[in-house]
């Protein structure tokens, strides 16, 4: 019998970390004993999470696929369903469906300079990649992350920086405003790219945060050289089912479920004006 | 395929055997209108109408649809869908209802099937009745989706004379008038004269002339003109073009809890609404009326035909004649065209 | 510009959080709203020219054999030209009287439509909205009747709810319909929104002694701090 693509699989949440006063971490285990095929999942794709009784909301997943069955998502409170969800205590169940979307383009960054440009929350779609950056890229050019947030105490996965330029990522860090232990750059993210020892001509790179954020980035790797076919962002929007069939995601002809949330530069700039953060 | 013939008076016997054994659904008067409604028998069936307010689109993707019930604390699930077994016979649908099933089995199944709405279609004999008196908002001539037969029907039946020519489109068609073949015979030369005389008449009746071939890429060059700013001045955002067009399928996610009881519910949605693509931080990629009154056409007559082949307006004037504001996709065609 | 016996749209509609000055022709019922809009300080009296000629009342088609007659609730009007105007314009001799017959039939008590079904009429709701978006005086844009949080009902058509959805949008409609009938033009299944709306309202003026759309400075008798709605 085919799977019903509406109904969710029911998960435990095992393990809850606080990152952030806005952010939590939640490692959810899925309650069914093929999980690791269920729900083996590219970096970028996201889950329909379940909060029973309230309502779902589309996730990025922010583990490495290595890790499954175990999931790993960072939820920021903002609406019902993550409102909900900080609410949640280990023990309890949520619901997954997925995973959906089309993630990063993985295959495209081997033997390339891969520059990782994140803000805020931006961060979690984007960790999969650096936790395990030598596995998953497979590639022999350079990786380097800039991450950004509003304030050194929104910076997430801070304890994961060590372990990530031991593996040989270049991490370079900003924040809008600094606070007394601050010793680090003050400044927007996008002011990172300036002076990167990459190949922009082939590089790609990949960026996930607030829209204003998404779009100066773009433009200005655009402006230093990169390829705007190998510029890709993953843009938010709203969802319900996931699979492309209620029409609440899209974005011109496209679905931001099922041809995103990954957008290459140039996709972005060919939607009907207004959709994709330009 | 050979063509066959049904007298009135045995089509209603037929209908009145079929509405004991099987769920039936049929036009009956409702208020100042139409609507598909199950029957216990042919008396209340009316199939001399032009059309229906709401669609037939209904009997396959309900207004309302449970999608599954829950309990609450351990998140599982008990039951999946409320749709019954056995098949529903749908008569008297319209040729652009009908085809406009046809775009909606594109959008449903791909790569992730809809299971309600497959299984709905699945257990539905779609039994489509020419149009003989097409109102003058009717335009499915523009499109090819009538006004003589629909993509999506099983069995079309044509007013000739006091009966209908009776023609199978599909194998299930076929096996349906095999099973029944008490109450047709083969349609004679003459019936079938009538009958493309009658298609002909019909056809040729139909006021609006516009032209569509080209038409998405010309949409193209139209994205940023002042006409949409202009056109969307009249909207007041009802929606109801949404809630009563044969070829929307957008739908809304609601919760409903009692107690340690859930149920997980999907429902008609109107892009139209200010609230259908903003999202929980407040962004909004169409803020403004004309944004959305945009993506509606832009939609029914680009976006669709760029993924899947085919514009997705039927030309069945629901829109035309109930808007309150006269907005007009037959005047948005001529524009673009 | 087109003035008939067709013109269902209400006008008024458009005023909300416009700007400029504008002009607008008005039947007697889109007077009484932009009175009540006034009263409401969504309008400012001095932003609007009013132009007001009498009335035709508006015809609709009626049943499936699609014959025009005077909208039920033009039959109810107690007055055919716009209590507020700028440039009024007088009409010929049998609009003015066709105008008075229809308001001393008013005055004459004519009562509203008693005996409808009305659970049966609610069922036929497709919750479309179209009635609020349509109507001049529903701009609130948050409502407790669309399904957004908190909402007294939900988003979906759920048939359970479908008589609270119309009995509470009536008593919000208490003293404030002015019978201007673009809810029941709006409406794709034709239920008869005036007469349950002029039902409340009678039991308004009977208890209240209250009339909404006559007078720009008298009080209504359920005033809410409504903000001034901002064009978006």
């Amino acid at each position: 019998m085919a799977v019903n693509p509406y109904v969710p699989i029911r998960a435990k949440v095992k393990e809850i970390r606080e990152d952030t006063s806005e952010t939590r971490t939640f490692v959810i285990s899925p309650e069914v004993s093929d999980a690791k095929s269920r729900f083996a999942f590219r970096p970028g794709q996201f889950l329909q999470l379940t909060v029973f009784g309230v309502g779902e909301a589309p996730i990025s997943v922010c583990s490495s696929p290595e890790d499954l069955p175990l999931i790993q998502m960072s939820i920021r409170r903002i609406g019902t369903v993550t409102e909900a969800m900080h609410d949640i205590r280990v023990g309890d169940f949520v619901g997954l469906r997925g995973p959906y979307g089309n993630g990063w383009p993985v295959e495209k960054l081997k033997g390339r300079d891969v520059v990782l440009v994140a803000g805020g929350i931006g961060m979690a779609p984007l960790r999969p990649l650096m936790s395990t950056s030598r596995n998953v890229t497979d590639k022999s050019g350079s990786t380097t992350l800039c991450y950004g947030a509003r304030n050194p105490s929104l910076l997430m996965y801070k304890s994961e920086f060590p372990r990530w330029t031991e593996s040989g990522a270049s991490v370079k860090l900003t924040v809008d405003q600094g606070d007394a232990g601050w010793n680090g750059r003050v400044g927007v993210v996008p002011a990172l790219l300036d002076d990167l020892e990459v190949d922009k001509a082939s590089a790609v790179a990949l960026t996930c945060g607030p829209p204003v954020m998404i779009k100066f980035t773009a433009r200005k790797l655009a402006q230093l050289g990169y390829k705007p076919e190998n510029i890709y962002a993953s843009l938010e929007s709203m969802m319900r089912c996931g699979i492309g069939k209620c029409g609440h995601c899209h974005f011109g002809s496209k679905h931001v479920c099922l041809d995103g949330p990954v957008f290459s530069y140039s996709d972005m700039l060919s939607l009907p004006k207004g959709l994709a953060p330009i | 395929m050979t063509s066959f013939y049904i007298t009135e008076s045995s089509l209603k016997r037929l209908v009145d055997q079929l509405a004991k054994e099987q769920i039936v659904v049929a036009p009956v008067r409702e208020g100042s209108g139409f609507s598909f409604k199950r029957i216990a028998d042919s008396k209340g069936m009316c199939l001399d109408f032009t059309n229906s307010t709401i669609p037939p689109k209904s009997v396959l993707l309900p207004q309302l649809e449970e999608l599954f019930t829950y309990e609450v604390k351990s998140g599982n699930v008990k039951t999946a869908g409320s749709a019954g077994d056995g098949t529903v016979t749908l008569i008297g649908v319209r040729p652009c209802d009908s085809s406009a099933l046809s775009i909606l089995d594109r959008v449903m199944g791909g790569e992730y099937v809809d299971p309600y709405y497959s299984k709905n279609r699945e257990r539905t004999l779609v039994l489509g009745v020419s149009c003989s008196k097409p109102e003058s908002t009717c335009f499915c001539n523009v499109f090819g989706t009538g006004p003589v037969e629909g993509s999506g029907d099983d069995v079309t039946f044509t007013k000739v004379d006091s009966g209908y020519v009776t023609r199978p489109k599909t194998g299930r068609g076929k096996e349906f008038i095999k099973k029944h073949a008490d109450y047709f015979r083969e349609a004679t030369e003459k019936e079938l004269e009538l009958f493309e005389r009658e298609s002909d008449r019909v056809t040729k009746s139909m006021e609006t002339k516009l032209k569509i071939e080209g038409l998405p890429e010309r949409m193209s060059k139209a994205f940023d003109d002042p006409y949409w700013q202009e056109l969307s001045r009249r909207c007041i955002e009802c929606g109801v073009c949404s809630f009563i067009c044969p070829t929307c399928y957008c739908f809304d996610v609601v919760e409903e809890v009692n107690g340690n009881q859930g149920r997980r519910s999907r429902g008609w949605d109107t892009c139209q609404s200010c609230r259908f693509s903003k999202m929980a931080g407040g962004l909004d990629p169409r803020p403004t009326k004309p944004d959305r009154l945009k993506h509606r056409f832009y939609h029914k007559l680009q976006y669709m035909p760029m993924t899947f082949g085919a514009i997705s307006c039927v030309g069945c004037g629901r829109c035309v004649s109930r808007c309150p504001s006269n907005v007009d996709i037959r005047e948005v065609i001529a524009k673009w065209q | 510009m087109v003035w008939n016996e067709h013109c269902t749209a209400s006008l008024p509609k458009y005023l909300i959080g416009i700007k400029d000055k504008v002009g607008i022709v008005t039947k007697g019922c889109d007077g009484r709203a932009i009175v009540e809009l006034i009263k409401d300080k969504q309008v400012d009296r001095d932003k609007v020219v009013i132009i007001a000629p009498v009335c035709p009342g508006v015809k609709r088609a009626s049943g499936t054999s699609k014959e025009e007659v005077l909208a039920g609730y033009c039959e109810r009007c107690p007055d055919r030209t716009s209590p507020i105007s700028d440039i009024s314009i007088p009409g010929s001799p049998s609009e003015k009287g066709a105008a008075q017959r229809s308001a001393s039939d008013a005055k004459a008590g004519k009562p509203s439509k008693r005996g409808t079904p009305w659970m049966e009429e609610f069922q036929r709701c497709t919750k479309c909205l179209a009635c609020i978006r349509a109507c001049p005086l529903c701009y609130c844009t948050e409502c407790e009747l669309d399904g957004s949080m908190p909402s007294l009902v939900s988003k979906l058509r759920i048939p359970s709810e479908l008589p609270t959805f119309h009995l509470v949008r009536a008593m919000h409609m208490a003293g404030r319909c002015v019978g201007c009938g673009a809810c029941e033009a709006a409406c794709p299944v034709d239920i008869p929104l005036t007469d349950l709306y002029s039902r409340v309202n009678d039991e308004v003026e009977r208890i209240l002694g209250y009339v909404p759309g006559i007078d720009v400075n008298s009080t209504p008798p359920v005033e809410l701090p409504r903000p001034k709605v901002e064009k978006k």
